[in-house]
C-alpha cells in the first residue's frame, strides 16, 4: 500500500515538475539566463 | 566511496566554472549552491532566482520545475556529492585533528534552513532586493573575491568587505562544526531537502540485516540520531559515511521507484 502511495506521489510531482519547464521554459529561460550573463554588480559590493 | 565522493565534487566544481566559454553560460539552475555572479559560473544559483522572481512577484515555474526534478531524481545527494560549498566545508574540515568530530558539538536542527529560505524570500519580496545575495558567503568566495582580481576597473564598496566578513565568519564556523552550512543554514539544502522523503535515489537501511549497533549515526556529519530517519530526513546528504561505517552491510545507496 505505501509503494503505491509513494509511486503516486512521485508521478504527480514528477508530471507537475516536468509542467512547470515544458510550460514555461520559453519564456522564463532566458531571464534565468540573463542573471547569469548579467553581472549583478551590487551583489557583490561592487560600486 | 569518500574518493569517488572527493571526485565528482571537484568535477562538479569544474563543469559549474565551464561558465568563462560563453555559450556555456546556460540558464539553467543548477541543483547546489553555487553563485551565478561568479565570473565563470555556468549556471544559475537557484537562491538567487527565487529572490529575483519574488522581486518580481512573479512564480519561478520553470526554475523550480528543474530543481524539482534535481529533488525528485536524488534528493539532497546534490549536497554531498556535488554541492562546491559542501567541497569547502569538507577541504576546511581536513584541519581538524580528529576530521569526524566537530569541535563544537550542536544538537540536530531540522527547521532552521527552513527559516531561513523563508526569511530570505519573504526579505527579497518586501524590500525588492536580493538582500541575501549580498551577505551569502558562498557568493563571497566564488564571485566576489574572484570578481575583485578579474574586474579591476571597478571599485569595491561596502558589500565587497560585508563580504568578505561573512565568509570569514562561515569558515571559522565551518572549522568548528562540519557542514555547518549544510546542517543550519543552507536554503537550497532546504528545497532539496523537502524531496529527501520522496526521491528515486535514497539511503536504505536493510532492518533485516541491522545489528542496531549505531555505528552508522555515530559518523553522521548531519547527526542523524535515529535509523528510522535516515531514509527520508531532511538533513542526509547521502554523503555515505554510514555505509562505510556499516559491518552488517545494511545500509546501501540505491535507486528505486516503489520504495
Amino acid at each position: 500500500m505505501r509503494s503505491h502511495s509513494i509511486l503516486i506521489i512521485r508521478l504527480i510531482l514528477l508530471l507537475a515538475f516536468i509542467g512547470f519547464v515544458a510550460g514555461f521554459v520559453v519564456s522564463q529561460y532566458e531571464d534565468v539566463r540573463s542573471l547569469v550573463t548579467v553581472l549583478c554588480l551590487s551583489c557583490i559590493g561592487i560600486g | 566511496m569518500s574518493k569517488l565522493r572527493w571526485t565528482t565534487q571537484f568535477v562538479v566544481l569544474a563543469i559549474a566554472n565551464l561558465g568563462f566559454i560563453q555559450i556555456l553560460k546556460t540558464g539553467i539552475p543548477c541543483p547546489f549552491f553555487y553563485c551565478y555572479a561568479c565570473p565563470a559560473a555556468a549556471f544559475a544559483c537557484p537562491i538567487g532566482v527565487f529572490q529575483n522572481y519574488a522581486i518580481l512577484q512573479q512564480f519561478p515555474f520553470y526554475a523550480l520545475g528543474l530543481v524539482g526534478l534535481f529533488g525528485l531524481a536524488l534528493g539532497r545527494f546534490w549536497c554531498g556529492w556535488a554541492c562546491p560549498f559542501g567541497l569547502l566545508q569538507d577541504l576546511v574540515s581536513l584541519v581538524r585533528r580528529r576530521r569526524s568530530q566537530d569541535v563544537v558539538r550542536l544538537p540536530r536542527i531540522a527547521w532552521s534552513k527552513f527559516v531561513v529560505l523563508f526569511a530570505v524570500l519573504i526579505v527579497a519580496w518586501a524590500a525588492a532586493e536580493t538582500l541575501f545575495c549580498k551577505i551569502c558567503p558562498a557568493g563571497s568566495l566564488f564571485a566576489a573575491i574572484p570578481q575583485r582580481f578579474v574586474s579591476t576597473e571597478f571599485s569595491f564598496g561596502t558589500f565587497f568587505y560585508v563580504h568578505l566578513a561573512t565568509l570569514a565568519v562561515a569558515l571559522l564556523l565551518f572549522v568548528l562544526v562540519g557542514r555547518f552550512w549544510c546542517r543550519f543554514l543552507c536554503p537550497m539544502g532546504a528545497v532539496l531537502g523537502l524531496f529527501n522523503p520522496v526521491s528515486i535515489l535514497k539511503v536504505r537501511v536493510d532492518f533485516s540485516r541491522c545489528s542496531h549497533c549505531e555505528d552508522c549515526l555515530s559518523v553522521c556529519p548531519a547527526r542523524i540520531k535515529k535509523l528510522e530517519d535516515i531514509e527520508s530526513c531532511t538533513d542526509c546528504t547521502r554523503c555515505g559515511k554510514c555505509i562505510e561505517s556499516c559491518g552488517a552491510d545494511a545500509i546501501k545507496i540505491s535507486a528505486s521507484l516503489k520504495r
